[in-house]
């Protein structure tokens, strides 16, 4: 009775330990090296988890055969631990083949693919071994990206307040390019790109870039000169989005207004929506007026003025600044004074034109000293279209397009994509903000196109190859053991309906 | 000793678990101490707990009595107070945290600024914060004259939250700093600047960009606007005797919002030489000359056309240094920055919130012994109320033993049937007869 007792204990620990070096392990293993698929940002959908669920659906497979075989075939045990052992067998060889013979071929024509493009892909006895490893490294190089460029996530996000740009519009969010948009069909207010949204920008950019440069054409000057010649044509689709004409007048194709045809006049006009966000002419007078007024009355400015001059300080032949303190001061005032200093010989305007990047300035003008001041307030009202919109040549608008978000856009929010460079060549990047000096870019244009192909090619082994490597490696070294554990787990369970049986005996008055 | 037993078994449960609470939370009450009943919020829902618990223990324990011999029924009792032992510590606390259900309460209730994984270890640490808190505030709004009334500071600081004066002083000053101050800030600039994302053009945008504002009350006796020029010799703030009680237009900046004031060194910006030439002339031009300058500065910034209120820009040059200070209104207004003010203004629920922890944290730390213990009071109750599977088997097998069989005379029959029998054959008939009927 004991030593029953002893035996049933010991098969009942190895039935269960045998099936549990079967399937259970292989899921198990299967998800283990499936990790990096699952943690990589790259991978979308159901894609990361996509072994492991085909390595629980072969354990499934291989469940309903037993059962299946269980009421089939009652009586004979070797049957039925046969054909289980037969359908595991195939299962789990399956991935191995479909890998191998049919997924191979497909590899192959995407590697061709891919190859045509200038990238160098290690061949496919390669992928199925290291996919683990080429995860990781491209992972690393992406989360390299992301600190670069001050991105936070890979994921983007939206940082208006209650979903909302600034003059209330409404934000609207898409999911396929992971972007927050405008109903102008720009970027929101508050958006701030994601690795997807940054590779568009930067893609768009560089890419026109340098396809003008190799044809010998500066495409910023190109752009300028679009600009430019939309402005100055009163007969423009720019000029007459403007002035809100008819849609069937314009040139565009299919144009039509965002919101209505005074969409321009009510973003832009006298207390417009988007006046209210930025230093317009009007608004700076208003401020110097106040300026001059308060310093003007107040009597210790002269004095000081007066004492610095006393002292070498300021020049003796300096206009009298106090005069120009009054609430009439306004910026056409303060540029005919700063133009009518010379220093030199040269006026202090030119020199601070100059110094603007206006080296033939004789002055300093009011489009300068704007085009500055853009630079620090500006704001695209969500309502309305940009020049650029307007722009006739495809590369060339979705350049202008780029280079706003890349600059204007992403010093704005503080993740500067494309920088301008220092006298010293030096282009810094991502976090520039009252805190922080940004990041020396460590990427040339040809070396981001490059990069940005290997991710593309790497999401697509990552979702549509890497589940089933994973999937193939483990398959490849359980399959064996899946089918030996099965049979030796059947074995064993018919040891324990034997001991079952003695036990039977007992009860009926056998042998004690 | 059974009784004995179960005293020290149930003592040892939920009475000890409710011991630990209280000694556990005495720094969130003491803390808390003019928050009235809220930083008890904790030990009372622990005392619903273990009332719930009490209660399935008397019931299933007079149950216990009342089915004593029915060791089905008292199992069964065991089993519910078990239950009810499990759910009512670690059980209900694990449905609150797996889906993630205090934290998001917390996160919504803070918008973000207290995460569900601060307060877990560190209550105490954050009451310390919040009650901090609450005592700087009494002693901004002293010194600013708000709170005066010819009572000591002490007095202030020891009747707290209790105080209405305090509480309107509060929900007062808060509502026109969140009214015409956070949310008129729309689109994304505030984010952006709280996000670590504080460009020059949102700056910009946070300064100049249009917002909308209402009259509301702000209660305020004295603003202490900081001196614009500091220096050995005039080195105080000054004090502006103003009365906001009634419907006033008071705003607030970005700065407001920060909070802390902006120091830019100048000295270290400039060489040793450079900077003794600045002093230099600073020192040659009249103090209340080049304060007034800043003043006026001052003043054109409060103007509508440009941030519509005041940041205080300013120099300090006290013991040898030469700093520019953008300050803001807040500490003059006797507040907090935004994100602490609307802690002190919403104090006694977090208070309510922080307490809880605590007792969340013992609930855990003590449910695997009160689970023990509602175990090992039902085994002794089925030891004493259950019976005994193998004695009731027993008395079972008793009951055939004492049977008393019905006695049958064969001695008629017997002789009947061995009539002419010989001494021999009768013996071995009867005998047969004896064993087949036995």
């Amino acid at each position: 009775m004991v030593k029953t007792r002893r035996r049933i204990t010991t098969w009942r620990v190895l039935q269960i330990l045998f099936y549990a070096l079967g399937f259970p392990l292989f899921v198990h293993l299967v998800m283990l090296v499936s990790r990096p698929l699952a943690d990589s940002s790259l991978v979308t959908g159901i894609n990361g988890s996509l072994s492991i669920l085909l390595a629980a659906g072969l354990w499934v497979v291989v469940i309903i055969v037993q059962l299946l075989m269980r009421a089939l075939c009652r009586k004979n045990r070797m049957a039925r631990a046969v054909v289980v052992a037969l359908v595991a067998a195939v299962v789990t060889i399956a991935p191995i083949l479909y890998s191998d013979f049919l997924l191979k071929s497909k590899f192959a024509d995407d590697v061709k693919a891919a190859e045509e493009q200038g990238l160098e892909i290690d061949h496919y006895e390669l992928q199925i071994t290291d996919f683990g490893e080429y995860v990781s490294a491209t992972n690393s190089e992406i989360n390299s990206f992301i600190e670069v460029f001050n991105l936070d996530t890979f994921v983007s996000r939206d940082y208006n307040r209650g979903g909302a740009n600034t003059d209330l519009t409404e934000v609207t969010y898409d999911p396929e390019e992971d972007a927050y948009y405008s109903p102008n069909g720009m970027y929101s207010d508050g958006f701030r790109f994601g690795y997807y949204a940054a590779k568009a920008v930067l893609t768009d950019y560089y890419s026109n870039k340098l396809a003008y440069e190799a044809e010998g054409k500066n495409i910023d000057a190109e752009l300028a000169a679009a600009v430019t010649a939309l402005e100055a044509d009163t007969n423009s689709d720019w000029n007459k989005y403007k002035r809100g004409a008819s849609e069937s007048s314009f040139s565009m194709e299919g144009f039509e207004y965002i919101t209505s045809s005074t969409e321009y006049e009510d973003a832009y006009g006298e207390d417009g929506t988007a006046t209210k966000y930025y230093i317009t002419e009007e608004r700076l007078n208003s401020i110097l007026s106040v300026i001059g007024e308060k310093f003007g009355a107040n009597s210790a400015v002269g004095s000081v003025l007066m004492l610095l001059k006393t002292m070498g300080i300021l020049p003796e032949d300096l206009v009298d600044i106090t005069s120009l303190l009054n609430k009439d001061l306004d910026i056409d005032t303060i540029l005919s004074v700063v133009n009518g200093i010379e220093i030199d010989g040269k006026s202090l305007g030119a020199t601070l034109a100059g110094l603007l990047g206006d080296a033939d300035a004789t002055e300093l003008s009011k489009e300068t000293l704007f085009g500055l001041l853009a630079n620090f307030s500006s704001y695209q009202s969500p309502t309305t279209y940009p020049v650029y919109y307007f722009i006739q040549d495809d590369a060339l608008r979705e350049y202008a397009y780029a280079k706003y978000y890349a600059t204007v856009h992403g010093a704005t929010i503080g993740s500067v994509l494309v920088g301008t460079p220092d006298a010293n060549g030096n282009e810094y990047v991502g976090e520039i903000t009252m805190s922080a000096g940004g990041t020396l870019n460590p990427y040339s244009g040809e070396q981001l196109l490059e990069l940005f192909k290997k991710w593309d090619f790497d999401q697509k082994m990552q979702n549509e190859y890497y589940p089933i490597f994973a999937l193939r490696a483990i398959a490849l070294k359980m399959s064996a053991v899946i089918v030996f554990t099965l049979l030796a787990s059947y074995f064993f369970t018919a040891l324990l309906d034997k001991e079952y049986a003695k036990l039977t005996l007992k009860t009926e008055g056998g042998k004690r | 000793m059974k009784r004995f037993l179960k005293i020290i078994l149930f003592l040892i449960g939920f009475p000890a678990l409710l011991g630990f609470v209280v000694w556990k939370s005495l720094t969130v009450l003491q803390e808390g101490s003019t928050y009235g009943f809220w930083p008890y919020v904790g030990i009372i829902l622990a005392g619903v707990f273990a009332l719930v618990y009490l209660i399935a223990f008397i019931i299933t324990g007079v149950k216990a009595k009342k089915n004593a011999g029915n060791r089905k029924k008292v199992l069964g009792g065991v089993v519910a107070l078990v239950i009810v032992s499990f759910v009512m510590t670690a059980g209900l606390w694990l449905v609150i945290d797996i889906p993630k259900l205090l934290p998001d309460i917390l996160n919504g209730a803070t918008s973000g600024t207290i995460g569900f994984d601060d307060l877990r270890e560190d209550y105490d640490a954050h009451a310390e914060v919040h009650s901090n808190l609450l005592d700087e505030f009494i002693k901004m709004n002293y010194n600013n004259g708000n709170l005066d009334d010819g009572k000591s500071l002490d007095y202030w600081l020891e009747v707290g939250y209790s105080s209405p004066k305090v509480q309107e002083l509060i929900a007062t000053n808060f509502a026109s700093m969140d009214k015409n101050g956070y949310v008129t800030f729309k689109g994304p600039w505030i984010n952006l600047a709280d996000g670590g994302r504080l460009t020059i053009p949102v700056l910009v945008h946070l300064v100049i960009n249009e917002r909308e504002f209402q009259d509301l009350p702000y209660i305020l006796a004295y603003e202490v606007i900081p001196n614009p020029y500091k220096t050995d010799d005039h080195p105080n703030d000054m004090k502006n005797p103003v009365e906001y009680t009634d419907e006033a237009l008071i705003k607030w900046s970005i700065l407001d919002m920060q909070g802390t004031p902006m120091v830019v060194d100048l000295g270290g910006l400039f060489s040793a030489d450079v900077k003794d030439a600045v002093f230099s002339i600073l020192n040659m031009i009249d103090y209340d000359k080049l304060s007034s300058i800043f003043t006026t500065l001052n003043e054109c910034i409060e103007d509508d056309a440009l941030a519509g209120t005041p940041i205080y820009i300013g120099l300090d040059t006290r013991n040898g240094d030469f700093k520019l200070e953008i300050a803001s209104t807040v500490e003059g207004r006797g507040m907090w920055d935004y994100k602490k003010s609307a802690w002190l203004n919403s104090n006694h629920l977090l208070f309510a919130v922080i307490s809880v922890f605590p007792a969340r944290q013992w609930l855990y730390i003590w449910g695997g012994i009160v689970i023990f213990s509602s175990v090992a009071v039902g085994a002794l109750r089925l030891k004493e109320f259950g019976g005994d599977d193998e004695e009731e088997k027993e008395s079972e097998d008793k009951k055939y033993d004492t049977y008393d069989e019905p006695k049958i005379d064969y001695s008629e029959l017997d002789k009947e049937v061995t009539k002419g029998m010989s001494p021999y054959e009768r013996a071995f008939y009867l005998a047969t007869q004896e064993r087949n009927r036995r």
